[in-house]
């Protein structure tokens, strides 16, 4: 009974003629025989043509398909030295030195779907079914805002349970949780691919940015990691921020999941979906790149005998070829990887992070970890104000900011000026400010101690007198108690 | 200056839409202005036209115009007071209207 309810479902969730308007003469833009091709055209680049690339990027334009070939192709440890440096100043050049941070927050870990290197699949009796009630997500909001967060990844399963209805509550809640001086200001959504008039519905409750990850954009393995469920639809999946752009959702996150098949082919993957949005959406791409690597879960072997599990050389290799393709595009590094990994590979362009992450259904108020509740398993359990701490010592200022979603720079108008490089002058104040609201609100001794420095650091680095005067005056107003002040 | 500016947006609403109406005849009245026009849902203020570009808000200010539309001003500071009073007065009344025809 269950079976056929759920059957009927996905059939009423998937609107062909809402993928079939997208496609181009009938096909989608995966173009494998293309990949395949501008990989093997591009197998020796020599060291000129990937300076040359190299150069290109650092103007902030995309690269094309056979530049993109060329790096990955690079076995020259010297040039992927040059690239790592590139990819940092391209990231600083763009962003500064400034790291977003957010928390993920599981809603639902009720799924449909059968992916076989995945918790949650719905096969899975090991994984503790769990959906959160109104009462019990605002304790999870009410926890994480204590600790300093002011920015989510919403999570669900693919699930009836979890639909569209379902999602916009929890993002009501999610916004008018409130919690000593703070509360969540901007909720981004992890979510099942969703037919335009349901992303409305999204939109009009003010989502941030909305993710769909393809996971693996090789058709075929895709079919045989994805049996069964509304995940089996690989088109339906691969035309999912499409529809959200169309929506008036126009901060879009994209993803592959590294492991699952070929890196150099996925990252491709990656370049391709971005020129595709670019293209039907008047040069608006992704608002971010993620690019998780597999991780081991509870009951679910696949995860750790995967012939296309990625080292940590090759990992960061591969950030850094889409730091250097798409450089003007924020980067999403999660707690997925080790404190190790992360504190090395987000010095080659990442813009985002999360930190003090738990990934259980409920574990933010249980402050406990359960790995049946959970997708996979974390490599950085790092605190909040450990991470900030360790990212201060790096010289990276923590960012809370949410005002450009706040103050209309969405969609076009933000990515025209990141692609002038210009988005730094913009959201350094805006970092500083909410810098200095959790060191005063949130942060241990400790973290004062080591972070304080950044603020003057960075106020020394504004691009002008008259914005240095304007933040000093709000910093100001922060320490005499006014919150949430933006420029 | 706020029978000036409804005079404006009732003259180029003869031909375009009441939204692109106000922004002509804002950027007509107040060239000097950053602005950026925004559709409303929730906390999210969607961009939808504006000429702030990549200027550093100084002095950023938040107009509400109805449910719908907000417009923010980057540097309200080179106006009066009294002119972004007339200003946010004009245009809720333009999109007021507006936002009762849909």
């Amino acid at each position: 009974m269950e079976t056929v309810s759920v059957n009927e479902w996905i059939r009423n969730v998937i609107k062909p003629e809402q993928v079939e308007k997208y496609l181009n003469k009938g096909q989608d833009f995966l173009d494998e025989n293309l990949i395949k091709q501008t990989l093997l055209a591009n197998q020796q680049p020599d060291k000129e043509r990937i300076r040359e690339i190299i150069a290109k990027s650092k103007e902030l334009v995309r690269l094309d398909p056979d530049e993109t070939a060329a790096l990955l192709n690079c076995q020259d440890e010297e040039l992927w030295q040059e690239m790592y440096g590139a990819g940092l100043q391209i990231k600083q050049n763009v962003y500064g030195r400034r790291i977003v941070t957010f928390a993920p927050l599981y809603i639902s870990n009720y799924c449909v779907n059968s992916c076989v290197y995945c918790g949650f699949r719905t096969e899975n009796k090991a994984s503790r079914r769990k959906q959160l009630t109104m009462p019990e997500l605002e304790e999870e909001i009410r926890a994480l805002v204590a600790k300093g967060h002011k920015r989510l990844i919403m999570v669900y399963g693919e699930h009836p349970s979890s639909d569209v209805h379902y999602i916009a509550e929890t993002l009501k809640v999610a916004y008018s949780t409130k919690e000593g001086h703070g509360e969540i200001r901007r909720a981004n959504v992890n979510a099942a691919p969703l037919a335009v008039e349901d992303l409305e519905i999204l939109r009009d409750v003010g989502i941030g940015t909305f993710q769909v990850f393809q996971e693996t954009y090789h058709h075929q393995t895709y079919q045989k990691l994805h049996p069964r469920g509304l995940k089996a639809n690989y088109l339906w999946r691969l035309y999912a921020l499409h529809r959200a752009m169309e929506a008036g959702v126009d901060d879009v996150g994209i993803g592959a999941l590294f492991g699952l098949y070929d890196w150099k082919f996925e990252v491709m993957g990656l370049l391709l979906h971005t020129i595709d949005l670019e293209e039907k959406f008047g040069g608006v791409g992704p608002h971010t790149i993620s690019f998780p690597r597999m991780e081991p879960a509870i009951n679910t072997p696949f995860a750790e005998k995967s012939p296309y599990i990625v080292n940590d050389d090759t990992f960061k290799k591969l950030v850094t070829v889409i730091r250097l393709s798409v450089p003007y595009t924020g980067m999403i590094l999660t707690a997925r990887e080790s404190a190790r990994v992360r504190n090395d590979v987000i010095n080659v362009g990442c813009t985002q992070i999360d930190a003090g992450s738990n990934i259980g259904i409920g574990g933010y108020q249980e402050d406990s970890l359960a790995y049946d509740k959970q997708q996979f398993i974390l490599g950085d359990n790092r605190s909040l104000d450990e991470a900030i701490r360790d990212m201060a010592k790096m010289g990276y200022i923590t960012s809370f900011c949410t005002a450009d979603y706040r103050c209309g720079r969405t969609g076009g108008c933000f990515m025209g000026i990141a692609k002038k490089g210009k988005i730094h002058n913009l959201c350094m104040p805006n970092a500083i400010l909410t810098f200095k609201e959790y060191l005063l609100d949130y942060a241990s001794d400790e973290t004062r101690a080591a972070a304080d420095y950044l603020i003057n650091q960075e106020l020394a680095a504004l691009p002008s007198d008259q914005v240095r005067e304007t933040v000093i005056k709000m910093l100001d107003r922060i320490n005499q108690g006014e919150r949430d002040l933006f420029l | 200056m706020k029978k000036k500016l409804l005079a404006l947006i009732n003259e180029y609403n003869g031909n375009h839409g009441m939204l692109t109406a106000c922004q002509m005849a804002m950027q007509q009245l107040y060239p000097q202005l950053k602005l950026r026009w925004s559709r409303i849902y929730g906390s999210r203020w969607a961009f939808l036209e504006g000429n702030s570009d990549d200027y550093v808000p100084l002095n950023p200010t938040r107009i509400r115009i109805n449910n719908e539309y907000g417009l923010c001003i980057d540097n309200a500071d080179v106006i009066t007071a009294s002119e972004l009073e007339d200003i946010s007065q004009s245009l809720k009344e333009c999109l007021a209207y507006e936002a009762c025809r849909r």
